[in-house]
C-alpha cells in the first residue's frame, strides 16, 4: 500500500507541476481522506454537490475502468476506484467551459456581483484540460493504481447536458489557440516541417479548431475538429504543390474514416495518420521540385492514385505527353522506371499500413490493388528484403 | 430566516434540491440566488468561505413554500433568534 501511495503521490506532484491538475482520495461514501488542491474545502463541497459525484458512484458499481465526467457547467473530474477508495484528478474545465463562459452565465442570470467575484476567483485556479489529454491522464491514473495500461477506448466519458449556450462570448482564452498560431501551423504544413507543426499543435492542445457540437458529445466534437483540420491541411497541401485532386482525395478518404470511427481515441489516431499522410505527400512534392513539370505531374498522379490500378497511359495523359516519351523522361530524372516507382511507393504505403497493425497483409494487398496476395508478397520481398509476415513479426518484436 | 452558523452547507443544499418549492438566498441588498440551480449552489458555497468572512451572514434563506421552512429547519435559525 505504501508503494502505491508513493506512486500516486509522485504522479500527483507531476500533474500539479505540469498542469495544475489536482488529486484527491476519498472514502467509498466520499468522506475526505486527502486532497492536494488549493481552496480544497470549496472544491470538495463542489464535488459533493455536482452530478459528477453521483455519476462516479454509479459507474463504479458496474465497472472497474476509469471515468471522465463533467457537470452541466463544464467542470470535469477524472476518477478511478481502487481497493476501497476513490482517486480523483480535478477539478478542471473541459473544452466547452471556461471562466469567461461561466462569468457570462452568472451575469445573464443577474447573480449578486459580490458573490460571483468570490466564485470566479476560485474558478481561476482551474486548468483547461482537453478531452484527449483527460483520457491520457485517466489511463495514467489507472496504470498508477493497477500497474496495467488500459485501452483508451475503455475510458468512460460522461458529460452532462450543458447550461444554455446562447451567450456568444463564452469562449475561453485558450479557444482556437490564437489565429496567429494557426497561421504558423499552416506555414509549417506548407513547408512539410512536421517537427515545427507538432510543436505548434502541442501549444494549441488546450484549444480546439472549430467547435461545432454542443456540450455532452465528446466523440462528435473530436470528429468535427478532425474534419475541420482535414480541410485546413488539404488547403495548405495544395499551396505546397500537391495537386487539388490529390489533396481532395486524401482528405475525403480520411474524413470518411473519421466519420466511421466509434471512439474518441480512434478518431485521434486517424487524425494523426492523416497528418502524417499529408506531410508525406508534401515532402514528395517538394523533393521532386528539381524535376521537370511532366515528371512532377506524373509523380503526383501516382501518389494520388496509389490505392488504385495505375496505367502508364493514364499517367501520360495527365502529364500531357506520349507514353514512350514520358517513360524515358521519368527514368532519366527519377532514376527508375515508372512501373518500378509505382511498385515501390505502393510497398512503402503497405509498410505504413502494416505498421499501424489494423489490417492484414491480404487486406492491404487488395486495398493497394495488387493482382494477388502472392504477387504482393513477392513484390514486398523484392523491395524490402523480407516477406510481409517477417515484417509484421519484426514490428511486433520491436514493440514487445 | 438566516442559516445557522455551523450549518452543514452541502447537506443544506442537497436538501434544498428536494424542497417542494424554490429556495432562495436573499442578500441584505435584495439580490437573490435560487438554490435549486447548480450554478447558484456553487456560487453559494463559494460565498460560505471561512467562518469569519462568510458572506452568508449578510443574507437570509427564503422559501417559496412555507412547509419548506420546516423541511429545512435543522439548518435555519429559529424565527425568534
Amino acid at each position: 500500500m505504501e508503494h502505491l501511495e508513493f506512486r500516486v503521490s509522485v504522479m500527483g506532484e507531476l500533474l500539479i507541476a505540469a498542469h495544475h491538475l489536482y488529486n484527491w482520495k476519498l472514502e467509498p461514501d466520499f468522506e475526505y481522506i486527502y486532497g492536494h488542491c488549493p481552496e480544497k474545502e470549496f472544491f470538495y463541497n463542489l464535488f459533493q454537490l455536482s452530478s459528477s459525484s453521483r455519476t462516479i458512484k454509479e459507474h463504479f458499481q458496474h465497472s472497474e475502468m476509469p471515468i471522465i465526467c463533467a457537470d452541466r457547467v463544464g467542470i470535469g473530474w477524472i476518477a478511478q476506484f481502487h481497493e476501497g477508495a476513490y482517486y480523483l484528478l480535478g477539478p478542471f474545465f473541459t473544452m466547452d467551459a471556461s471562466e469567461t463562459y461561466i462569468r457570462n452565465i452568472c451575469y445573464e442570470a443577474k447573480f449578486p456581483s459580490s458573490l460571483v467575484t468570490s466564485f470566479l476567483v476560485h474558478l481561476s485556479l482551474l486548468p483547461v484540460i482537453h478531452i484527449q489529454n483527460a483520457m491520457d491522464y485517466a489511463v495514467m491514473l489507472y496504470r498508477c493504481l493497477y500497474g496495467i495500461t488500459p485501452r483508451k477506448n475503455d475510458v468512460e466519458i460522461s458529460f452532462e447536458e450543458g447550461v444554455s449556450a446562447e451567450a456568444e462570448s463564452w469562449s475561453s482564452g485558450t479557444w482556437h489557440g490564437t489565429f496567429q498560431a494557426e497561421r504558423k501551423m499552416v506555414e509549417a504544413i506548407k513547408k512539410g516541417d512536421l517537427e515545427a507543426f507538432n510543436e505548434i499543435a502541442r501549444g494549441l492542445s488546450g484549444a480546439q479548431i472549430g467547435k461545432l457540437a454542443g456540450m455532452g458529445d465528446a466523440l462528435r466534437q473530436t470528429k468535427n475538429s478532425g474534419i475541420v483540420f482535414a480541410t485546413i491541411i488539404s488547403r495548405a497541401a495544395m499551396e505546397a504543390g500537391v495537386s487539388s485532386e490529390g489533396a481532395y482525395n486524401l482528405s475525403d478518404y480520411y474524413i470518411q474514416k473519421i466519420e466511421g470511427s466509434r471512439f474518441v481515441s480512434d478518431t485521434q489516431h486517424i487524425v494523426e495518420e492523416m497528418t502524417y499522410a499529408f506531410f508525406q505527400r508534401i515532402r514528395h512534392v517538394t523533393a521532386n521540385l528539381s524535376c521537370s513539370r511532366a515528371v512532377r505531374i506524373a509523380a503526383e498522379y501516382i501518389e494520388t492514385h496509389l490505392r488504385e490500378k495505375i496505367s502508364l497511359d493514364e499517367i501520360a495523359k495527365e502529364a500531357g505527353y506520349a507514353s514512350y516519351y514520358l517513360s524515358g523522361k521519368f527514368q532519366k530524372e527519377m532514376g527508375e522506371s515508372i512501373n518500378s516507382y509505382i511498385r515501390r511507393r505502393k510497398i512503402e504505403l503497405a509498410k505504413e499500413l502494416m505498421w499501424e497493425g489494423r489490417k492484414t497483409a491480404v487486406d492491404i494487398a487488395e486495398e493497394l490493388c495488387f493482382s494477388s496476395p502472392s504477387y504482393f508478397a513477392a513484390t514486398f520481398r523484392k523491395y524490402t528484403g523480407m516477406s510481409p509476415t517477417e515484417f509484421i513479426d519484426k514490428k511486433e518484436n520491436a514493440g514487445s | 430566516m438566516r442559516l445557522k452558523e455551523k450549518a452543514n452547507i452541502v447537506a443544506f443544499l442537497q436538501d434544498a434540491r428536494a424542497a417542494r418549492g424554490d429556495v432562495w438566498f436573499q442578500t441584505d441588498e435584495g439580490d437573490q440566488l435560487n438554490l435549486k440551480s447548480v450554478l447558484s449552489q456553487y456560487v453559494f458555497i463559494s460565498a460560505a468561505g471561512n467562518e469569519g468572512e462568510s458572506a452568508l451572514k449578510n443574507g437570509k434563506i427564503v422559501c417559496e413554500k412555507k412547509q419548506d421552512y420546516q423541511f429545512l429547519q435543522e439548518y435555519l435559525e429559529s424565527a425568534e433568534s
